[in-house]
This record gives structure tokens, sequence and C-alpha cells, in this order.
């Protein structure tokens, strides 16, 4: 399988196109890869209509008061799909963010979230955990597998499941986006295949 | 995961979330011990416990067999408990029902789940041991949080829902049931002030005056102080030496609701009934501590400050709020009911919350609009809260009319003994000349007494004029009170301003010190050196601005205002640039204004500041500023193009609690310093019609000068 590369956009009203951690991630990971926003509109409008296979958010959390917070940046994101990574940063101290923010990011995975006491490294090497992590999560692979596929083989009847009904490829990848119980499902028993199939050839190899 | 107690005596359990990112904020939410035994203690309750015993076991300093234990006798947990509530944030389970099962019929107090990060607060390795009754063996989970710190310095990210806890289960009696969390490993040294202080904190737990039933009691005991602690069931203490009690009720029938009312006539507090309030029924009783009263409590307590501390919502007669948090600063302690912030116009007018013990009584059935915010500081800000709130300000602003009462009383009493007394050693000294008149001959032995009560007439009049001056110094001192004040509000947008640009110097220092040098980069080398000593011309400018109020006194001198209004606007240009607000200040005229320039600063900041809320969210943003002289005076007129001031508010924007921009963060000080120190000039300010209008807010400041 071909690897897709990450996608990284960068959302926070205080930096700019030339601010450093832009400038380190996109000597990393490439121009075209690193997306820059400054108002956090921008970002849910970009974000909702960008294709989110193998995303990384960096999010400011302390937006101007009248624009939408991080908080309302990354619900947004969850609610399209789970498999974006988000990273926070903030000026906060934790006890200043909203503790109701606070449990949302718990709970729906935000990836990290970076204090002011850093430098953009930190941030930067979040990024790159992010990256590792995405590269070896089963659900993100079977996104970008579903996802190369064309249109139309998307739509067809793919796999029929545990509760007797047959999926389409699109079906089985918004069940993934979602983390819906069927999603996961699906993924544990893909990755249990795997396993298999690894082991056996393993053990076709060695014998 | 096991599903069959049968086949599983030893296992692991696995937590639902990345616990180490909720440790973080468990720690940033429960800041304090005793508010760490309050939530567990919290937990009790919730789970139908009638008995809670708090036992702590040789934590006078920190050693390995140090211990805390709380047992409670309540249902007690099932495996299925454990892996699916306990383990999981967020979870629910709790508001799904409202009541705990019958007799107890308990309305839920714990209703997020973070109480049992209050465990980590307290110690680094807990053991649960539960069981419900009926069942035939005691579960035991064992959580080490150590590991959990040890992976988290781990250069591998490893995600905490990976890491293993041990649990077992023990034989037991099947009609056994309760909870007890066994923490080792304690954190934090527990002295015998510390067990003082935690026993006031619980005996805060249950009301004192709706008490529960079934009872929900509370024992602690402390190895190392066995006099003083030993199964001690925590009691409320009776309220001793209280100047006024006032009881409120309610009538759910007649839908009437009991307020405070001061009659000016008799100078006395009585209960009036109003209409149903729409935060619902509420009981409250307060206890008005008067300075005689204060000295004959604090005589008793030993100067113990803590113990009139304000006003507390019970629900259901627990505690809710404020939130057994402890300090022992009282200047330090949440202000969650906004009860001190309104002491900042008459500091020694209005009631603190250092002079009332205060008892409101809520349930959750009867004021279902007050709900509870997640860090369990405080309620979630809706119309009926924010309505709770003025109420109860409401009614402490009735008792400060009888504070005043009572010290003009007092007042006026010794000045008029001051006066009579004046004016009767006057007859006396008549007295005396009238005798010598009719008989000269005792003149002589007249003479001592006569000179005596000169003297005692010198004296009294030296006390009035003594008493006078102490008036108007106080006054004085009042002003300079109120100036330190508004300190308190610049500090934290100040530190907000230092940590942005230090922020940002720190990342772009940090690129130049990682890439240096590199070609590739040399355009951007030279654009972060610009940027960075820009950065720091702002830091600076904020130091200065600092600074000028660390070492200015309140002295007034000669200044040309034209300077001084062009220089406070400068200080702002970065922060309307970044609210997107356009500046006009045209400054006609300039005279010499005999003034104080910190005066000035507070003047123009808190306008500025109040603009700018009053603009949030707004389009075209503007303020505009402009200074002429008219007749004797200099006139400032101020505006902005923001929400404006709603009719029939006119009146009350110059009060010091009044606030149209809460949700800004507008504390409502603002315009009352303002006006304050336009007062301190002797000028004048007053609201006219919006230059903006139908938009906007204008002012019109005048201020005398010498020409």
């Amino acid at each position: 399988m071909s690897m897709v590369s990450p996608h990284i956009v960068i959302i926070h009203d205080d930096w700019n196109e030339n601010y450093p951690l832009v400038l380190e991630l996109r000597e990393k990971y490439g121009d075209d890869n690193v997306k820059f926003l400054k108002h956090s509109q921008a970002g849910i409008d970009y974000l909702m209509q960008a294709p989110t296979q193998k995303t990384i958010v960096v999010l400011d959390y302390n937006f101007k008061t009248g624009e939408p917070t991080g908080g309302d940046v990354f619900k947004k994101i969850r609610q399209k799909s789970s498999l974006v990574y988000v990273i926070i940063v903030t000026k906060s101290r934790p006890k200043d963010i909203s503790p109701d923010d606070f449990i949302e990011f718990v709970n729906n995975h935000a990836l990290a979230i970076a204090q002011p006491s850093g430098d953009y490294t930190e941030i930067s090497r979040l990024v790159e955990i992010a990256i590792q992590q995405l590269e070896m999560r089963a659900d993100v692979i079977l996104e970008e597998w579903i996802v190369e596929k064309s249109a139309e083989d998307r739509e067809k009847p793919f796999m029929a499941l545990a509760d007797k009904r047959i999926y389409t490829l699109n079906e089985i990848l918004e069940n993934i986006r979602q983390k819906t119980p069927l999603g996961d499902e699906i993924t544990k028993d893909i990755l249990g295949l795997a396993i298999d199939l690894v082991l056996k050839k393993m053990n076709t190899g060695n014998a | 995961l096991p599903t069959a107690k049968s086949d599983i005596n030893s296992n692991s359990l696995r937590w639902r979330f990345d616990v180490n990112t909720f440790r973080l904020i468990g720690r940033e939410l429960i800041t304090d011990r005793v508010t760490a035994v309050f939530e567990l203690i919290k937990n009790c309750y919730d789970a139908n416990s009638t008995e809670v015993r708090l036992n702590f076991a040789n934590v006078s300093e920190r050693n390995q067999q140090s211990q805390i234990t709380i047992t409670d006798n309540g249902e007690g947990m099932s495996f299925a408990d454990i892996r699916d509530k306990w383990m999981v944030v967020g979870t629910n389970s709790k508001r799904k029902k409202l009541y705990s099962p019958k007799p107890f019929n308990r309305r839920y107090v714990g209703e997020k789940g973070i109480g049992r990060f209050a465990v980590d607060k307290l110690g680094s390795k807990l053991k649960i041991k539960t069981k419900k009754r009926g069942e035939a063996n005691w579960l035991s989970v064992v959580i080490n949080w150590d590991e959990y710190e040890r992976l988290s310095k781990a250069a591998q990210l490893t995600l905490f829902t990976d890491v293993d806890n041990h649990f077992s289960y023990e034989k037991g009696n099947i009609n056994e049931h309760g909870t007890s969390l066994e923490i080792t490993k304690v954190n934090e040294q527990w002295s015998l002030n510390d067990f003082e202080r935690l026993e006031k904190e619980l005996s805060k737990v249950v009301s004192p005056f709706f008490p529960i039933e079934p009872p929900f009691n509370i024992y602690l005991s402390s190895n190392e102080h066995p006099e003083q602690f030993s199964e001690k069931l925590i009691k409320a203490e009776d309220v001793q030496f209280a100047s006024s009690k006032f009881q409120l009720r309610y009538d759910l029938v007649n839908q009437t609701q009991d307020v405070l009312h001061f009659n000016e006539a008799t100078g006395k507090v009585i209960i009036k009934k109003t209409g149903a309030k729409i935060f619902g029924p509420v009981q409250v009783i307060f206890y008005y501590f008067n300075e005689a009263a204060k000295r004959k409590y604090h005589a008793a307590f030993k100067n113990d400050d803590t113990r009139i501390d304000g006003i507390k919502i019970y629900r259901d007669g627990v505690l809710t709020t404020p939130f057994a948090e402890f300090e022992s600063h009282p200047d330090k302690k949440r202000d969650i009911l906004g009860i001190d912030k309104r002491l900042w116009r008459d500091i020694f007018n209005r009631v603190s919350s250092r002079e009332i013990i205060g008892i409101v009584e809520i349930s959750k059935e009867r004021n279902p609009g007050i709900i509870d915010a997640t860090n369990r500081q405080d309620f979630i800000d809706r119309e009926e809260y924010r309505q709770l709130k003025e109420f109860i300000i409401e009614q402490l602003n009735v008792i400060s009319k009888l504070k005043i009462h009572e010290r003009e009383n007092s007042k006026k009493t010794a000045s008029d003994a001051l006066e009579r007394a004046d004016t009767e050693v006057k007859y006396f000294i008549e007295a005396i000349q009238e005798i010598e008149h009719e008989h000269p001959e005792i003149k002589r032995f007249l003479k001592p007494l006569k000179y005596q009560a000169k003297e005692v007439s010198v004296s009294i009049k030296h006390g009035i004029s003594e008493q006078k001056k102490a008036e108007i110094d106080f006054a004085r001192k009042e002003t300079i009170y109120l100036s330190l004040m508004s300190l308190q509000d610049y500090a934290s947008k100040l530190a907000h301003a230092v940590r942005t640009s230090l922020s940002k110097i720190k990342d772009m220092a940090a690129f130049i010190k990682n890439k240096f040098p590199n070609a590739k980069h040399e355009n951007i080398f030279k654009e972060y050196a610009v940027l960075i000593y820009d950065e720091m011309v702002t830091l600076n400018r904020v130091v200065d601005f600092m600074l000028s109020y660390a070492g200015s006194e309140l002295e007034f001198e000669d200044m040309h205002i034209k300077d001084v209004i062009l220089k406070l606007f400068q200080l702002y240009t970065a922060s309307f640039t970044s609210e997107n607000i356009n500046l006009s200040v045209d400054v006609k005229d300039d005279v010499i204004l005999y003034a104080n320039r910190r005066l000035l600063e507070d003047i123009f900041e808190n306008l500025i500041s109040n603009s700018v809320k009053a603009l949030r969210g707004r389009k075209n943003k503007m303020i505009k500023c402009s200074g002429f002289i008219e007749d004797d005076t200099f006139a400032i007129i101020f505006s902005d193009n923001g929400i404006g001031i709603k009719q029939g508010d006119e009146e009350k924007i110059f009060d010091i609690y009044y606030t149209t921009t809460a949700e800004q963060g507008g504390a409502g000080i603002g315009l009352f310093i303002v006006k304050t120190r336009i007062e301190a000039l002797k000028g004048t300010i007053e609201l006219q019609k919006s230059e903006f209008f139908p938009d906007g807010t204008t002012f019109k400041i005048v201020l005398p000068f010498k020409r």
C-alpha cells in the first residue's frame, strides 16, 4: 500500500505563515502538506471540506472573543471524524481551560495539550508522535485503503457483517470514522485477520 | 476482560481513557487536600452510606507507613461498576437517575466522576476494597499512580489505557457491603492544624439546620492525635455571638418568598413576602456579626478568621458551593457569589463575607435551574443562577443598611456626647463665674476648679476637631484603597500580554538557536530579529506601566492634558489592532491640569476596557475621543459604537457591581472607578446621547483647570 503523506493544519491567531512552528513543519513535511490558518472559523471551514485522512491539527485554544473557541473547533472536527489527531496549544494554565472543554478533549482523544512553558520544537515533537501513531493505527490504515478506491467501487456492496447486512466501503468508512461499535468491530476483526495472516506467513516461511 | 466472577481470582483492569492527561486536570481541579477528602466523602454519600470512617495513620511526616483510609457502609461496587464506571471518565451514570434507592432517596451530589482523581491528590497508591450486599467476595483493585508517573516520563509515548491495574477477590460475609479506599504513600504531611481544618470543613458537609434522614455521619480518627481525634463524630457547631439572625422561608401554596427589608423609620430589618422567584423557592438563614459581635467571636475562637465564612449553598441538605475549598487567607477565597467584589465601592459600609454566616437551602426538585458547573466550584451561569446571586446580594444590601445605621448611630452618639460635654462644660464655667460674682470671697477656692474646667473644654474641642480630621483621613484612605483595587484588574491582563510576548520571543529565539547559520533562512532570521525587538519594546511598555503604579503616590501635579491623553491611547494601540478597533483621538486644545497621573490613567484604562468589551462581536468597531476647552473646564467626549446602555440603566451604570458586559469579563467596577476618580479630580462625568446613535455610548467628562 502506498503511504499517504500526513496533512498538518495549524490554526492559531497569534501566529503567521512565517512562525517558527509553521516553517519547521514545512521543512520537515513539505510546503504542500502544511496549511496555516489564522482564524478559527476559517479553520473549521477548511477542515469541513478537506479530506481528513492522516490529518493532524495544531489548534490554538485561546481565540479572540467572538470567534469560535478551540473547544468549538475540536467538537466540529470530532463530528466529522475521530481519526484526526488534534494537538491543543494553550497560553492558559490548565485550570483556565474550561473543564467541559477539557473533558471533551480527553474523552475524544485530543492527542496532547501543549503548555506555554515549552517552545515550538515541543509541538513539533508531538506532531511527530502523532504521525507515528497515525501510521500504526489499524483504523487509519483502513481509512487510507478505502479512500484510495474509486468512488464507484466504494459504493458497491462490499461485505456482510455480524448483523447480516451488507455494507459498502463508504458505509464502513463512515463507521470507522465515527468510531461506532460496528466500526471498532470491523477494525478489530481486520487487525485480527491481518495478524493471523502475518503469523501464517511467518510459520510457512520458517517451515 | 473476564465476565464471570467464578473464573477470576486475580487479574487486571484497564482505564478506558488516557488517564495521564486527565490527572493533570484533576490536579488543577482538586487543588487542596481537604477538597480531595470532601470529594471522596460525597461519593460515600451518593452510595447511600450512613457512616463514613476517615482514618489517618502515620501521616505527620511522609513515610512508607502513612495511610489514609476512607471506609463507608454504602452499597459498594460490583466488578462491572468498577470496570464500566470507575475506570471511565465523565461517566454520567449518576445523572440518569436523580435519586439513590429507598429509603435514602438521596439526590446524587457527585455528578461528573472527578472524585476518583481526588485520591491521586492524597497519595500515590490506592487499594479499593468493595462489596455489594449479597455477593460472596470482596473485590480489591490496586491502582499505582506512581506507575503512570514513571511511564509519562519515558521517552516512548505509552497510552495509559494499556496499563494493567491488578485486582483480586477475598472471601467475605454475604451481608457485608460498602467500599473502602486505602490510600498509601501519602503525598503530603498532615499536622494537627490540618486535622482541625478538615474537621471544620467536613462539619459543613451536611446542613446544620435541615438535617438529612437517614443520617450521614462522618467519624474522624488519627492515631497520632488520639485525644482529639478518636472516632470523633463530625458535627456542625452552633453559631454563637451573632448580633442578628434572619431566617427567610417560602410558601409553596401561596407562591411567596420571604425577603429582607430595612425599615428606615425604626432602623430595623424586617421580613417581607414577595412573589415566587425564577430560581425557585429558597430557605435562608443569615447570621450577621457587627463589630462587637465579631470581637466576641474572635475572642472565643482565638482570632480564627476563617470561621465567619460567608454564604454557603446547600442542596437537599448537602453542601454544594463554595466547594469545601480551604484558603487560609480570606482575601484569596473564591468569591463565587460575588459578595466581596461589590465591596469596592463602600468597603467600609457593605457587608462582607467576613461578617456573615449564611446558609442557603435549595433542592434539586424545587430549584431545577440551578445546575452544578463541571469544575465543582460553582453553578452553571444561567438566568436562574444569576437571579439567585442577585437575590442573595440584595439581602446582604439590606443588612448593609443595618450596618450603616448601627455605625451612624454609634458615631452620632459619640459625637453628640462630645458636643454635649462641650456645652455642659461651658455651663459649668458660667455657673462658676456666677458664683464668683455673687461670692467674691470664695473666688480663690474656685480658681483651680475653673482652670480645670477650661482645660477640659480645650480637650473636648481638640477631641471634636480630631474626630473630624479622622473622618477626612478615612475618606482619603478609602481613595487609596480603591486605587489599589483597580490594579488587581490590570494584573491578569498585563500578565497575559507579557506571556503572549514571551512565548513568541521564545519560539523565534529557539528557531534561531536551532537553525543558525542557514542561508535558506537568512530572511527569516532578519525578520525574527526585528519581531523580537518589537516584542521587547511592547514588554518594556507594559513593565513601565506597571512600575508607574509601584512608584507613584497619590500626589497631584501640573500636567499637559493633551500629552497625557495621547500617551495613554498609545498604550492600547496594539490591543486595538488585534481587536480590529478603529481609534480616533482628537484633542484640540491643551491646558495644564492640576491632577494625579494615576487617576487619569485609571479613568481612561477603565473607559477603554469597557468599550472594548462593549464592542466584542460588533462590526466596524470605533472608539472616539475628543477634548476641548469649554469655559473654565476641559471637556472630554468619549464614545464607542458598541452595544450601548439599556434604557433605564443610565443611573445604575456608575454603581460598583453593575455590569452589562459580564460575559466579556466585566466585573462592574470600571465605571465606578471612573466616576470616583473624576470626582477626586473635582470633575464630573455624565452619559450623553450616543454620537453613534442608535448604537454605542458617549460619556462627557468635565475637568476643572487653572489657567
